[in-house]
């Protein structure tokens, strides 16, 4: 438990300062610079070491847009990087790895103190020891969806089996989602998901996450193979296995794709690799597929026409809804400045 | 004397799209297929035969077309479109052993919604009115072309009610491969074609089918809300401790 700074008349929590830091996007000397001390004084208000001046925590919470209580407030004893630690592979940076998970953390932090007034739906998820295609099958009737149907609101069927979807109000260029195991009410797993992906990329991730949960907890295996079983475990939970043999008639062609896409919510790309690991179609007519879907630009930009709607998360909002007549409140109670509410429930 | 305006052009136009509206987009992936199966296999071809040599080029650009045709005309049938190639022995009739004809593009023949349609290979031409390739020495083809004569039906003078059905108008797909990745499909209404030129009504660009492609509407779709139960209405109970001990003990004191 960290030790708070204290003076006569506050209670200084330096680990605050650098959670509002790091999820605006601040380094130690951009912070620095923008509020005129050196870097070492932030490092020292950091460790907490020295209490900043009320101007310079002042200067601070502006620049974060948070309320100088913030750093009064007593922080969140745990929570875990989860998936967030395999970001190696994914050449994320480190400040936009501190970014997503100092966003989730506060959204979390919120959702604990706001769920205690609430009882939250029991998990229902199994820990599995199985290989993807399996565990995607028991996943699917262990939260209660049809084995051969694409399931329409992910999301939804998740909140309302007990996990925590969180919307991060940021866009992650190299981070869609990730996921960790939390102690709220219970065991708990919790998704975050970066803002600004396409709808269709959004349900992969999730359902992606979703593999971690369930495959890899604790961790067993290398990094690699962790993030390759929970792709397989996506595929096979979005595009079940006992149905696709009927719905990837061969020849395959784009149009067929497309069809499917707007079916099963995944995207063009994932049906093609499905379909190849399925072995209906061969790698060297997944490669030709690919090549096709380029020479129209669609392997970067599926078409407009074909978006998937993204799925919105309603835990977060129900809560502020349920406990607060404005968004004011929710603002006060939480220290927070009312730009960054906004921000905080634009997607919730 | 029959006047030909964009107007009559333009109904002509939509008649025709509407008509085939439901087999373009069979049409369009069936080119797509062929395109994405003949590579493969000709490369199975040169792999059998161990054709490693510069030559292999050769037998890609022989048997190309023959073999899109013929891909072509097997998923047509799989899908109740019932073709046939066109074998055109007009075409051999050459007169003379030095002159120089223009051969007719061959290709597959069709009918639908009354119409005859045929899928022809394009011509490579920078601008688009040059594609379509004209008959050659083909009576037949020459004859498949002609469909002037047909407008003047489209008059005031031959209402189309009365019970007597206006004579439609033929039909082609020109289909080309820009690159060897990607395909074009084109909606033609020829006007008519003899020996090295033809002319037509319009010659349309198909859009890939996959972008007409519109999610289902959904009007009833009812959001399914989270169920929350609710345990206590004051979030200051929980940020500030329980107190209702106390609120309760002084709600008594008011009382009494």
């Amino acid at each position: 438990m960290e030790t708070p700074k204290m003076n006569q008349t506050r209670t200084i929590y330096g680990s605050r300062i650098e959670q509002a830091r790091k999820l605006s996007g601040y380094t130690q000397k951009q912070l620095a610079e923008k509020i005129g001390v050196n870097q070492s004084a932030i490092a020292q208000y950091e460790k907490g070491k020295t209490i900043p001046s009320d101007d310079a925590l002042k200067a601070i919470a502006e620049l974060t847009r948070f309320l100088p209580s913030f750093f009064e407030l007593a922080p969140l004893d745990e929570f875990p990087e989860g998936s967030l630690a395999y970001r190696a592979l994914r050449s994320v940076t480190a400040k936009e790895a501190d970014k997503a998970y100092f966003n989730a953390k506060l959204m979390y932090e919120h959702i604990s103190i706001m769920a205690r007034s609430f009882v939250l739906p029991r998990v229902q998820l199994p820990l599995l020891g199985e290989k993807a295609e399996r565990s995607a099958e028991i996943t699917r009737a262990s939260l209660g969806i049809a084995p051969d149907l694409p399931i329409r609101d992910l999301t939804n069927v998740l909140e309302r089996n007990g996990i925590v979807i969180l919307s991060l109000p940021i866009f992650l260029k190299k981070i869609d989602a990730f996921s960790t195991w939390v102690d709220l009410q219970g065991n708990r797993p919790i998704i975050a998901e970066s803002f600004g992906k396409p709808g269709d990329r959004v349900r992969f991730s999730i359902a992606h996450e979703l593999g971690h949960l369930v495959m890899h907890h604790p961790p067993k295996i290398t990094i690699k193979l962790m993030e390759k079983e929970a792709n397989n475990f996506a595929s096979s939970f979005l595009l079940p296995k006992c149905v696709m043999d009927s719905e990837l008639i061969k020849p395959l062609s784009l149009y067929t794709l497309a069809q499917l896409k707007i079916k099963w919510g995944v995207s063009m790309q994932a049906l093609i690799f499905r379909a190849r690991d399925l072995k209906i179609i061969t790698e060297r007519q997944a490669t030709y597929l690919f090549t096709q879907m380029a020479s129209h630009g669609w392997k970067t930009h599926e078409p407009n026409n074909l978006d998937i709607k993204i799925e919105t998360p309603q835990l977060f909002r129900k809560m502020i809804e349920g406990l607060y007549d404005s968004p004011d409140r929710y603002a006060a109670d939480m220290c927070l400045t009312d730009s960054r509410v906004s921000e905080m429930t634009l997607f919730a | 004397m029959f006047e030909e305006n964009d107007e009559n052009i333009s109904a002509l136009r939509e008649e025709i799209k509407k008509d085939f509206s439901p087999i373009t987009p069979i049409i369009y992936t069936v080119l797509e297929t062929a395109q994405s199966v003949v590579p493969e296999c000709i490369e199975l071809f040169n792999e059998r035969c161990g054709n490693d040599s510069p030559d292999a080029g050769k037998v890609y650009r022989l048997l190309h077309p023959s073999l899109m045709r013929a891909i072509m005309q097997i998923l047509l049938n799989s899908k109740n479109l019932k073709t046939k190639a066109v074998i055109d022995h007009d075409n051999y009739d050459i007169k003379a052993d030095w002159e120089r004809i223009i051969l007719s593009n061959n290709g597959l023949a069709g009918k639908y919604a009354d119409r005859n349609y045929r899928l022809l290979k394009a011509l490579r031409s920078e601008t688009i009115g040059n594609i379509l390739p004209p008959p050659g020495q083909s009576r037949k083809k020459s004859n498949y072309y002609c469909n002037s004569h047909l407008q003047q039906f489209r008059m005031p003078l031959y209402p189309s009610e009365g019970g007597c059905e206006l004579p439609k108008h033929n039909v082609i797909y020109l289909w080309d491969n820009p690159t060897a990745n990607s395909v074009s499909l084109y909606l033609v209404c020829p006007k008519w074609g003899r020996g090295n030129k033809a002319v037509a009504y319009f010659i349309d660009p198909i859009e890939h089918p996959a972008l007409s492609i519109r999610p289902p509407v959904e009007p009833d779709e009812i959001v399914r809300e989270l169920d929350l139960e609710k345990l206590r209405d004051d979030i200051n109970i929980v940020l500030n401790g329980d107190t209702q001990d106390e609120s309760n003990e002084n709600d008594l004191r008011e009382q009494n």
